[in-house]
This record gives C-alpha cells, structure tokens and sequence, in this order.
C-alpha cells in the first residue's frame, strides 16, 4: 500500500483552503457565533513550539466548533510594535519595519504550514498605520473623557543608555542591556486613569465564571483592594505642624507604634529642600528601583527629623518621624506608621535605627509574654499589650473593631484603598504609537487636532542616539497650525495598549473610518473562548478589561464589559538542557545518546555531554526544537498530534523525540486503516 | 461467496456513537490529551474490526463519523480520507442516544464477607459512585451504621465486600 506522503497532501489542502477561502468569516444572524482568539505573536523571528501548542489548541476548538455549526471567528495578527525590533534594528543597522515585516512573512508561511482554521483575509499588525491611526484616536476620546493625564512619576533610570526602562528590564537592580545599576528618576509622562475602575475591575472578575481561579485570584491581588484606616497624627517639634496623614491596613497594631515614615516627596520635605545632608540622602533614595520587589530588597535608610509623632490612641506616646526609601508617595498619603514587631520592613528598619520593638500581636498557642526578636510576626492570633483592644482577635475582629474606636473619637475613618496604581504608558522609544499630543512654546498640552491625525511615525531615522531617537529630529517634532508653533510629544505609547483593543479590531478590521463597526462588535464580542499564556494573566488581560470599559464610558452605544468571556492558559512546552564540559548550554540538535544515559556531541563521540533538568523551551538555554524542522520531517498533523498527546493542554509537556516519532507512526497507521475501509467499502458497493 | 445483505454490525454502531459522545465531551472541555487516547482507542477498535475483511453495511458510514470527528486534531490527513470516499461537506455527526445506554448489572454487596444483598446499576460503574449508591439507598444501613467502613474490595460490576 501506498504510503501516506503527508507533504503533498498537506500542501494540497493548504492550497484548497486558503484559494476557496474557505475559513472567511462573515456576520450571519441565523447562526450562532462563535469567536476563538489565541494571543497574537509578537514577530520576533520564527514560531516557537509555544506557539505551536497554543495555536493548536486554538485550532482544534476553532474547527470543533465550525462542525457543530456555529459561525467562528478565528483571526490572527502580530503584535507588531517593540524594544526587540528596535534593538535588533540597532545592532544590523537595518530599519526597525524592514525587519518587522520580514520576520512577519516568516511567520505567517510557518502558521500556515500548520493548517490552521484562519480567516486571514481579517490579518492585522498593531505597527501598520491603518491600526495605529485608530488607536491615537482613542488616547485622544480618553484625553477628552479625563481618562488621560500626565504626572511627574518615578521611572527606572538606566544612566548608561540613557533610557527608561520597564520593571521586568530591570534584572537584580541592574539594567539588563547595559548592566548598569538602574536609578530612580523623575520624568513627567502620560497615564490612564486605570484605578477610576478599580473597584469594577475587582467586582466583576465575580461573573467571569469561565476563567480559570487562579488568574482571578492574580488580579484580585494585583487590584488589591484593602480595607483600611486614614489617620490623622498630631506632631510636635520643628517645622510647625499640626497633623501628618497616614494610610493603614493594620490599625489594630497602633500600640505597637514605635516611628512614622514619610516619603522623600512628602510635602513636608519643602522645609528640608536646603537641608543638605537630607539633599544627599534623597540622592541615595534614588538609588533604589520603583519596583516592589526592589523596595523589598533594598536596604532600608532613613532620615531623622526633629519631629514627633503621638500614637492617637495614647497621647502620652510620641515616636520619632524619618524620611524612609521604603514610602512612595503613590500609595496611601506617602505617610506610614511603623510597626516593627508586625512588618518586616518596619522591623528592618527598627533594627537599623535602634527603634523599639514592642509585640502587640501573639500567635493562638503562645503565651501574653510572646516577644518579636528575629523578625516580624505578621501571622493571625490575639491583640496583647494594647489596653483597651487586648484580647481582640487578629484579623478578624481586630481591624474593625479599631477602626470603629477611631472614628467614634473622631481619630480617623475608614478607607478603601487600592494596590492598582495609574498605568504609565509613556515609553521613550522610538517603535511605538505616537502619542498624540502638541506642546506650545510655553509647554501647554493640547491634543492633537483631527486634520493633523495621523501621526505618523518618521522612517528611516538614526536610532543610535542616546535616549528617544524621536526626540533628536527637530523636523519631525516641529508642527505649525495657524501660524502658531507647537512641538510633538515624543514619547511613544507603551505596546500594551496596542494589545488592549485588537480583538475589537478583528471584528472590522479593513474599516478605514473608525476603529471597529458598531454591527460587528456588537455581533461577534466578546471573545467566548480566549486562549494563551499565564505569564499575560495580570496586565495584558488587566489592560484589556480597563479599555473595554473606557470606550464604553460616557458612551451609551457601547454595552460590552468584559472582552473575554472564557479564558485558557496553556502551560509551556520543556525540553530536557544539555550542556558541554565548559558549562555552555548546547542545543539538542548537536546531541546523541545510544542508551539513554550517556550523552555525547554528534560531531566528537569523545566529547561528553552533561544533561540537565527539563525546562521551558527558550533560546537563552538552547533547549528549543524547531517547529518548522518538525514539519519539514514529520508533518503538521503529527506535529499537532504530539503537541495535544502527553499533557492536559494546562499543564507543561514534555518535547520527545520518540513521542514526536509515535505520531508520527500513527498518522501513517491512520491512513492505512482509512485506506483498507475504502477498499472493503467499495468491493462491498462491486458486488 | 456472496456475503449476508444485511450484515449489519451492532457493535460498529455501538461503540462509534459511544466514542463521538466521549469525544465530544472531551473537546468541549480542553481534555485534549484524552481526545488523543480516546483516538488511539477507536483506531484500535476499527483495526480489529476489519482483520478478516470483512465488510459490514454500516463500516464506512461510522467509520466516517469518526474521520469528521478527528478533522480538529489532523485536519489535512482527515480531509483527504474523507475526501476519498466522497464526503466533501461535513457537519460533526448526531450522536444516536440509543447506543449510549449503557447496561445494567447487578453488584453482590457484601459486609465482612457475607452476602447482604443485590444492587443494580449501570455497567463499569467507579468504586466511588457504587459507593455513594450504597450508602444512599440505605437498604445496607442496618449492616453498616454505627460501623465504621474500614475497608472495602471492588470487584469490577461483580461484587463489593466491606470490611466493618
């Protein structure tokens, strides 16, 4: 019997599919639709078997779904705007869209060869200005709305490149490029007003029945709505104040009060702004990262002024007040009270400044004399030392209970407070959507105006500059509109935005007017099936709940709130490491085994191969196999075969060579039983 | 030899619709590792089924049901199978509910080894639900209250013997 010469019959429907279009989707009011997503790519080469396993995954519920009748959407686009375009750009000298646009045709001829079920006649890229021109448009509807404002924030600061750098850039306090300690500097950028959704955001993960617990769980914390206490402390001492504001969630723990902290931005650093020991220790503060990880690591420093802070519920306590790196003016009133026995920053920092430490919390079996020595008790039990709170218990009654003292002598109130803090989207890059916004000679902002929409991004530039290559062409930067001079905001919107409404692009995507069809979104949102990693299970999805949620403010036609109605994150694709007797990571293709255990370079037998623990698949550690080699020698159908075969899609699957040869055995043992039932069947049909 | 007209195959039928019912409840809940098992399970079946060659009335018509049913997964491999016997347009088959029920068996129930009685249930029922069956029926309650269960031994749709 013939063998089954997959490559030809692959090619052959590959063909039959896209030239009778037959996966084009359009709106049909008598079927029930449905629309299957899978995270866009972002271009940055060639397909990695993570893609391979989440767009299977994709496909396989894409197809089931058309053979029970339903309408699907299945679309696919690239994520197209980026540091590694930019920085690829860098080193070849070769323009970031050049090199965009190619590995996308790279990319597209690999899903391709995978036979997927996509309606690419719905293809869209978030770097093309057809997208992008739709997006400045929506900053600029959010900028009426009030949804956009700009403020003085905290960036991390790589002094050697001269460049901002996101928090997941900044590896163990160092930028990741340059290797140079990043700094905390100041720069005025542009924010959505995310936290104004704060409490919907967290409310309504409560009817998102068909994500999975656990990403809900990541946003709840990430929101992190807590119930607190805003409390006024009265002060003495130099300067002249009367009360300092503090933000808490642990009231109950006041007796333990032994300093209050303040952020170096705190209003009260106006007195101190000659001051100039407290000028160079704000210097050192800047050392530390905005991230809280850093501020969690970092050590932690203080200075000492000459006030005092009385504890509201004993008068007769006073406790010293510092400026600590540790307080950042965005969360609370940039004010603290510290409780060293219950926090172990505070703890940190008591142990540095010889504070006291005074134990108002002990765990359920201990005894009233339970003392903090080694570190901080943070852990549920019952209020000691404390007099009138004594006996309360920790959590549950304590914090209440305190908060109600307070208010009834007028002491404090009760305080919602979010973790979520505003989203900066300023980047100063180069490959992004411009901000659309025009500066004039005095640095008032103004959008900008319809008729100067879009802002096109400048080709063919010098990115080897230091800082934003946007900011150095004068030309590009320098508008007239009505003889009056404005120059543009250069900096460039982070490509998280880019990523937050592209599934309402996919429902329209040639419309030239607007970013979406009323009709359409209408008909095919949200996204019933969302499928993609768990590492984009807090911002991108964040994000994309957020924007939602300001198009559809101060703008009755909108009714959708959520985009994704079901969620699925994949896990990952492992492969086991290997690596030589210098310690350099070696890639799969160069190694042999003959029994399993001892490996060796397929070029030396001689030269030994030391084999490490199965991880994800990632270039950095050499341990990838590449898709489109598979295909090449397998097919895509036992490609897909193995990549469902050994794991539940959610968790991680092992790559094997003789897992991967199995399907493909079986895709040849498949058509052979399909072939001898023809021919049963037709010598039936003879007779 | 002319073979039967009607040589109709109950048990191709049988286990066909059974499968689709399983695969379709394995797709429709991201269990796409079993789909693969549950593949591999109907391949073997089929295999089996035509060892002697022999045809039977309703072979192609299931064994088709099953390539549609596997399109998502291997979609060139089954478009050209399907293609073969002339199935160009397709829609996931109907499921025949009368192949789902599954039959009765009765379980001897046991306690410390002596027969107590019979229960019926559904064939290859799991040691759990029979469990909770019994124990929901009450019929065994004046055996098994105030006992505590320390031990039980399933034999597969035959007999459950506790241990009080």
């Amino acid at each position: 019997m013939e063998r089954y010469n997959f490559k030809k019959i692959e090619d052959k429907w590959q063909k039959f599919w896209e030239v009778n279009k037959v996966f084009k989707t359009k709106i049909d009011q008598n079927k029930q639709k449905f629309y299957c997503l899978e995270m866009f790519p972002y271009p940055s080469g060639k397909i990695h078997m993570g893609h391979v396993r989440n767009y299977t995954i994709g496909d396989v519920l894409s197809r089931f779904k058309t053979l029970k009748g339903f309408n699907v959407l299945h679309p696919m686009g690239w994520d197209s705007f980026g540091m590694p375009a930019e920085n690829a750009a860098k080193q070849n000298n070769q323009d970031p869209k050049i090199w965009t646009e190619n590995n996308i045709a790279v990319m597209k001829k690999q899903l391709k060869q995978l036979g997927l079920s996509i309606d690419w006649d719905r293809e869209i890229s978030t770097c093309s200005e057809e997208y992008y021109k739709h997006q400045q448009k929506f900053f600029i509807e959010m900028f009426n709305k009030g949804l956009v404002y700009k403020k003085e924030n905290y960036v991390n600061w790589d002094p050697v490149d001269e460049t901002v750098l996101a928090n997941e850039q900044v590896i163990d306090g160092k930028g990741w490029r340059s290797g140079a300690i990043v700094e905390r500097k100041k720069l005025s950028q542009w924010f959505f007003d995310i936290s104004k959704f704060a409490d919907d955001l967290q409310n309504d993960l409560n009817i998102l029945d068909e994500w999975p617990n656990k990403v809900k769980v990541m946003q709840q914390n990430w929101i992190g709505k807590s119930f607190g206490c805003e409390i006024d402390f009265e002060v003495e001492g130099e300067p002249k104040i009367s009360k300092i504001k503090c933000f808490t969630t642990r009231p109950d723990t006041l007796f333990g009060f032994s300093f209050l902290a303040l952020s170096v931005d705190h209003p009260i650093s106006e007195f101190y702004k000659n001051d100039p020991e407290f000028k160079s220790f704000k210097e050192k503060c800047s050392k530390t990262g905005t991230t809280e990880e850093s501020i969690a690591n970092a050590e932690k420093i203080g200075f000492k002024t000459n006030l005092l802070a009385k504890n509201p519920l004993d008068k007769n306590q006073t406790v010293p007040v510092y400026f600590a790196n540790f307080v950042l003016m965005d969360y609370g009133f940039g004010a603290v009270f510290g409780c060293p026995a219950h926090d172990q920053r505070d703890f940190d920092f008591a142990k540095k400044y010889n504070l006291e430490i005074k134990t108002v919390v002990k765990p359920k079996d201990k005894l009233d004399n339970f003392k903090v020595t080694n570190e901080a008790y943070t852990g549920p039990g019952i209020i000691i030392n404390s007099e009138f709170l004594n006996n309360l218990k920790v959590p549950e009654e304590s914090i209440t209970e305190t908060i109600k003292i307070l208010e009834d002598k007028k002491l404090g109130n009760k305080k919602i407070n979010f973790r979520l803090k505003d989203w900066g989207v300023s980047r100063q890059r180069y490959w992004g959507c411009p901000i659309p916004i025009l500066y004039d000679e005095k640095g008032n902002y103004i959008a900008a105006p319809e008729k100067h929409l879009p802002i096109k991004l400048p080709e063919n530039i010098n990115l080897n500059t230091k800082g934003n290559p946007l900011a150095n062409i004068d030309e590009w930067k320098k508008v007239e509109i009505n003889g009056k001079t404005y120059s543009r905001e250069t900096d460039t919107l982070d490509t998280f935005v880019d990523s937050s409404w592209y599934f309402l692009r996919f429902c329209s995507p040639t419309n030239e007017e607007k970013p979406f069809d009323l009709d359409e979104i209408n008909y095919w949102m949200p996204v019933d099936q969302y499928i993609g990693g768990v590492e984009h299970a807090i911002l991108h999805l964040l994000y994309s709940r957020f924007f939602m949620r300001a198009i559809g403010y101060k703008n009755k036609d909108i009714n959708i709130k959520e985009p994704f109605k079901g969620l699925f994150t994949q896990g990952m694709v492992c492969h086991e490491t290997y690596k030589d007797n210098k310690n350099n990571w070696v890639n799969p293709d160069e190694v042999e085994t003959k029994d399993g255990k001892n490996f060796f370079f397929k070029s030396d037998e001689s030269n030994k191969i030391s084999v490490g623990p199965s991880e994800s698949m990632s270039k950095s550690k050499k341990n990838t196999v590449d898709p489109e080699k598979m295909i090449e020698l397998y097919g895509a159908d036992a490609v897909r075969l193995f990549i469902l075969s050994d794991s539940p899609p959610e968790k991680d699957v092992q790559w094997s060579d003789t897992g991967m040869m199995a399907a493909y055995k079986f895709i040849q043992k498949l058509f052979s039983l399909s072939e001898k039932i023809r021919v049963i069947g037709n010598d039936e049909k003879k007779r | 030899m002319m073979k039967k007209k009607d040589n109709y195959s109950e048990e191709i039928s049988k286990f066909t619709n059974q499968y689709l019912n399983k695969i379709e409840r394995n797709l429709s809940n991201f269990q796409y590792n079993v789909i693969i098992a549950n593949i591999y399970e109907a391949y073997s079946f089929y295999s089996n089924i035509i060892k002697n060659n022999k045809n039977y009335s309703n072979l192609v018509e299931e064994y088709s049901k099953f390539l549609i049913s596997i399109t998502p997964v291997v979609p060139h491999l089954s478009s050209e199978c399907l293609g073969q016997i002339n199935i160009n347009n397709f829609k996931w088959p109907q499921i025949e509910e009368k192949f789902l029920i599954e039959e009765d068996v009765n379980i001897v129930v046991q306690i410390n080894g002596k027969k107590r009685g019979i229960i019926n249930t559904k064939k290859d029922i799991s040691e759990e639900k029979l469990m909770k069956l019994i124990l929901d029926s009450k019929s065994f309650d004046k055996f098994l209250k105030g006992n505590k269960i320390k031990k039980n031994i399933y034999v597969k749709n035959r007999l459950i013997n506790f241990l009080v």
